[in-house]
């Protein structure tokens, strides 16, 4: 029935085969493509207008005396990075390749510079056609080394993670094979929800927000890390917060919790809110340092912007760490560590699982 | 900047990132690198040495430090003009005697746009008088008749506004003047400025077109010196327009210099006697910031605010000036040597506003 009705409705191609009527639109494409090609696609020629400049720092390394950035040309044109600032002064730089960063690609920027562990830097590129490209260092600490120790201690977190807990499981080998085939089933079966809900946890994280992008994501609680581990929330943070009243709660707190080690905000404001813009960062940094020279002379504090100049968001973490006591073993290097939270240190730290989104 | 972060991610990231990091360093290429350090050999290096005393010293080796961190050098003859003559090219114009016996003084100021190299490799698409910035410096004599000829051949509508004394219709501002001709110049258009050289001192001429600060930031600009009648005691003249650039639009300078070419004197340093007056007519035309400074390393200077009375109000090493704000600095140096000179707001110094006086025999 259906058949004759096509039939009826397209009497021309009736007698055509199938294959001859799949093919007709691939001929056409190819056709299409083949003419877009021979003319050098007419009308998606050279882009019009002034050159766009997008260009971000993916990595930076410390190393004593010496600061490397490198950049990736994230822009449709290619940049030349033309001269080099550190905090509002300018300096000496090495580009590989001259500096010049076509589409995509990537240059490596070494400037000599004798950074101050602990403080913070602004490093501005100026490119040729005067554009800047800004990159925060809130907390100067080295870059670790490749060292054998070092992966020595990445093999033991690898023995802890990955097989102490698979050695662990497979102990149950012998019990498993001797009880019924019933509980097998059940087993078998919270096995499987259980990797699903990961599956579907996984999926639902990597699509998720990233933490420093923020935009939907408000981060208005402040986790401090008590000794020995234990996390408090500070305070919840309202929209209308002025930097008045987070240094009070913060200077509350340190009254309160003496023994206070660590924490980290994480807030996401629009960039409208010129409230903690870096300058006002800094600033705050600077009173936070004052104050707590009174209540918790122990603590130190890390304001942190990160990943917001392409976002439209803000945000503004802070660290407060004590500095470390001989009593608890803790070595400077362990400290620096902490203080060292840039975007990607705190995706490292141990403090993030702990973080809370409100 | 953005990446994604998940729980799971953060081992990997810790264990994998890390020493790809460090590995990284190691690896990377450092050779065929553009070297930034310019050479040391010109004389501006052994200032630093020879010359300061602890403080000097340390303010000198830093000066040369950032000039080192130029790379390479501007192409001064590209842009039109060196700071090194500009800082004693006094533009007299023509004189012809009037009727009343009176000196007629007469200039030609063509507005145009034009790229220009701020810092090596750093271009800024500019506007200028006559090609260059600061424009030209115009000099007359307190009481002349002073005749400016102004065409624009920029793609914008643009003025000349002179600091002094003059009928509204010649202050080159946008809505007054229109009906004579005056006012805001189109593209294209000329106007004839015509107005008595009041007062003496020494004074500025820019662009009063809105918006304002952009006009002005983009060049438009330059030093206006009116003589005293009974003239001044002859010395080495220096003209110093102490202004910057804004890069990137975003209404901050990024550049800052005097004679516009950051560093330029201290690649170069001003010659001088030991000895002889030497004379500085100060402008300060930046935009943006609310206020510039002056220092003289190892020396004093008769200050003459605005240069209109011929009583040094101050004798000192650091003066401060607001927007448009100028005055005229006399010194002599006793010591033959390398000086340096900068804005002491140290930021305009270590981005450009510094350079240095040679003292020669």
């Amino acid at each position: 029935m259906e058949a004759k009705a096509e039939a009826a409705r397209a009497p021309a191609l009736a007698g055509t085969p199938a294959w001859v009527l799949g093919a007709i639109p691939l001929a056409l494409i190819a056709i299409a493509l083949g003419a877009f090609a021979l003319f050098g696609g007419p009308g998606l020629g050279d882009r019009n207008g002034v050159p766009v400049e997008d260009v971000a720092v993916e990595r930076t390394v410390l190393h004593p005396g010496e600061i490397e950035l490198q950049l990736r040309n994230d822009g449709p044109d290619a940049v030349q990075i033309a001269q080099a600032s550190v905090n509002d002064a300018f300096v000496p730089f090495e580009a590989s390749g001259g500096g010049e960063i076509g589409r995509l690609g990537s240059t490596t920027i070494t400037i000599p510079y004798e950074w101050i562990e602990g403080e913070g830097y602004a490093i501005t590129l100026v490119t040729s056609t005067g554009g800047t490209i800004t990159h925060d260092i809130p907390v100067a600490a080295e870059s670790p080394d490749a060292d054998a120790g070092f992966f020595g201690l990445m093999a033991l977190l690898g023995l802890y993670v990955g097989v102490i807990p698979v050695s662990l499981g497979m102990l149950w080998l012998p019990f498993v094979r001797r009880v019924r085939p019933e509980w097998i089933r059940v087993l078998i079966a919270f096995t499987i929800g259980l990797l699903a809900f990961l599956g579907v946890e996984a999926t639902l994280m990597a699509r998720s927000e990233d933490l420093f992008a923020a935009g939907s994501a408000q981060y208005r609680t402040i986790l401090v890390q008590h000794e020995y581990g234990l996390f408090d929330s500070l305070s919840p943070l309202g929209t209308g917060e002025t930097t008045a009243s987070f240094i009070h709660n913060v200077t509350t707190y340190c009254k309160l919790h003496p023994a206070a080690r660590a924490a980290i905000m994480l807030r996401a404001l629009p960039r409208a809110e010129a409230l903690f813009r870096s300058r006002d960062a800094n600033r705050l940094r600077a009173r936070l340092a004052e104050r707590r020279a009174a209540t918790c002379s122990a603590l130190r504090m890390m304001v942190m912007t990160d990943g917001v100049r392409f976002t439209g968001t803000q945000t503004t973490s802070f660290v407060l760490e004590r500095l470390p006591m001989p009593s608890h073993g803790a070595s400077r290097g362990r400290s620096i560590r902490i203080a060292r939270a840039s975007a990607r240190s705190v995706q490292s730290s141990a403090l993030v699982p702990v973080m809370m989104r409100t | 900047m953005a990446r994604k972060m998940t729980r799971r991610g953060m081992l990997a990231t810790g264990a994998v990132a890390a020493p790809t990091l460090a590995a990284l360093h190691e690896v990377v290429p450092h050779e065929g690198l553009h070297r930034a350090l310019a050479g040391h050999g010109d004389g501006s290096a052994e200032a630093a040495m020879t010359h300061g005393g602890a403080g000097h010293g340390a303010m000198a080796a830093s000066g040369i430090a950032m000039h080192d961190a130029f790379a390479g050098s501007v192409d001064l003859a590209a842009n039109g003009f060196d700071p090194s003559e500009l800082v004693r090219d006094f533009d007299q114009g023509r004189t012809s005697r009037l009727p009343d016996g009176r000196t007629l003084r007469e200039w030609t100021i063509v507005a145009e746009d034009k790229e220009m190299e701020v810092a090596p490799g750093v271009t800024y698409p500019a506007w200028t008088y006559n090609g260059r910035i600061p424009g030209p410096t115009l000099r007359a004599r307190q009481g002349e008749r002073l005749r400016i000829r102004f065409v624009n051949s920029s793609d914008h509508p643009h003025t000349m506004h002179f600091h002094g004394i003059h009928p509204d219709f010649m202050d080159g501002m946008p809505g007054i003047g229109e009906g004579r001709g005056g006012g805001i110049i189109d593209n294209g258009d000329n106007f004839v400025y015509e107005f008595d050289a009041e007062p003496f001192g020494v004074h500025l001429y820019h662009c009063h077109a809105m918006p304002l600060a952009a006009h002005i930031a983009k060049g438009l600009y330059g030093a206006f010196i009116i003589d005293p009648a009974e003239g001044r005691e002859p010395a080495d003249e220096l003209v110093m327009v102490m202004n910057g650039f804004d890069t990137d639009f975003d209404g901050e300078n990024d550049i800052y210099a005097v004679n516009s070419i950051p560093f330029h004197y201290v690649e170069n340093p001003i010659k001088v006697k030991r000895g002889e007056l030497v004379r500085i007519y100060l402008v300060n035309a930046l935009e943006y910031d609310p206020i510039n400074s002056f220092h003289i390393h190892a020396n004093f200077f008769d200050y003459y605010p605005t240069g209109t009375r011929l009583e040094p109000t101050e004798y000192t090493d650091t003066i401060v000036q607001g927007q448009a704000q100028r005055g005229v600095l006399e010194l002599r140096f006793p010591y033959a040597g390398h000086f340096m000179f900068h804005a002491h707001k140290t930021e305009f110094a270590e981005l450009g506003w510094l350079g240095f006086f040679e003292v020669e025999e």
